[in-house]
């Protein structure tokens, strides 16, 4: 009797453990900050949506929405943060954020995308691979906005997602 | 009567002096039944030999002795012995589990460097703290497929001018 019951209490201990180990994302992160904020709103499509989303994608004839659900098929997550107010200040604070955080976050660019280095765009990789992409509007921007995409992504997504 | 001379002979048995005739004399005299008041609290040091010497073992000894004997023997029934237990929290069961976790996550950790860059590039998000804001997939994409679109109408172009330009377009 005793030995089924340390076993199930090591499995859930262990599984507790994987399971605390997950990192967070920016979007979260900077969510977290600044929890108070009620100007800020953050639109979350995790992976079990995502998942669901892909399923439509594919059931679609549009060529558009068939593009967007091969681009989709590389993403795990997708969020994104906005703020009808006070943009300058917002996307101060997130880069200021994204900054703190270097190494972990660095600004992405290359000859076709954001070939001017701008800190609009910032990407946080593991090995080759970019498993995070973040894409900030823009200084002139009305409001803010920040786009936040998880999941197994390298160079041709990103170019392919702002191909026009 | 004179008693000087077993006077003296007390005397010189107390400065252990006497000879074994001397003091043979003095066991003779007090073996006596009439003995002088002075003397005779004397008497019982020179016959206790003659009341030893009296002193048998019983008819019964032997038999009290074997019976001691059975006594001593040891019994063929084990004999229950108690002992203080002392009630503590038992820590095994914890200390088996915490074992196995080390264990696994040892082995998870190895495995996980041994077996391919794949995996270690993989993301390690903690996605199942992620909380859906819209339950229906058909609102979820458009909200996804506004936010693509405005990526792509705001990309950061590949020279500064066209970022501006994008920059505009992220504002409309």
């Amino acid at each position: 009797m005793k030995r089924p019951a340390t076993l199930i209490a090591a499995l859930l201990l262990g599984a507790l453990s994987l399971w605390s180990q997950g990192t967070t994302d920016f979007a979260e992160r900077f969510m977290e900050l600044h929890a108070g904020s009620e100007q800020l709103q953050c639109i979350t499509v995790g992976p079990n949506m995502m998942e669901k989303i892909l399923k439509l994608t594919e059931e679609q004839t549009n060529p558009e929405e068939q593009q967007l659900g091969s681009l989709l098929a590389q993403c795990k997550s997708l969020r994104i943060v906005k703020a009808q107010a006070d943009a300058e200040t917002w996307r101060e604070r997130a880069v200021a954020l994204l900054e703190k955080s270097r190494p972990r976050y660095r600004i992405y660019t290359t000859e076709e995308v954001n070939a001017d280095g701008s800190d609009r765009l910032w990407v946080r990789k593991k090995g080759r691979r970019i498993v995070e992409l973040i894409v900030m509007s823009a200084a002139e921007a009305r409001t803010f906005s920040a786009i936040d995409v998880t999941g197994t992504l390298d160079d041709d997504f990103v170019r392919r997602i702002f191909a026009k | 009567m004179d008693f000087k001379y077993i006077e003296q002979l007390l005397s010189a048995y107390w400065r252990c002096e006497t000879t074994p005739e001397e003091e043979a004399v003095l066991r003779a005299f007090f073996r006596q039944a009439d003995l002088p008041p002075q003397l005779a609290r004397y008497r019982s040091l020179f016959v206790y030999e003659d009341q030893a010497a009296g002193e048998h073992l019983g008819a019964d000894f032997d038999e009290r002795m074997l019976a001691l004997v059975e006594q001593a023997k040891p019994s063929t029934t084990p004999t229950p012995q108690v002992r203080a237990v002392r009630r503590h929290f038992n820590l095994r069961p914890f200390a088996r589990a915490a074992a196995v976790v080390a264990v696994v996550l040892t082995i998870g950790n190895a495995a996980q460097h041994q077996f391919g860059q794949k995996e270690s590039e993989a993301p390690d998000y903690n996605y199942a703290t992620y909380k859906d804001t819209y339950t229906d997939p058909q609102v979820a994409l458009d909200e996804v497929s506004s936010a693509i679109k405005a990526l792509r109408v705001a990309a950061p172009a590949a020279t500064p001018a066209d970022t501006a330009l994008a920059g505009k377009a992220l504002t409309e």
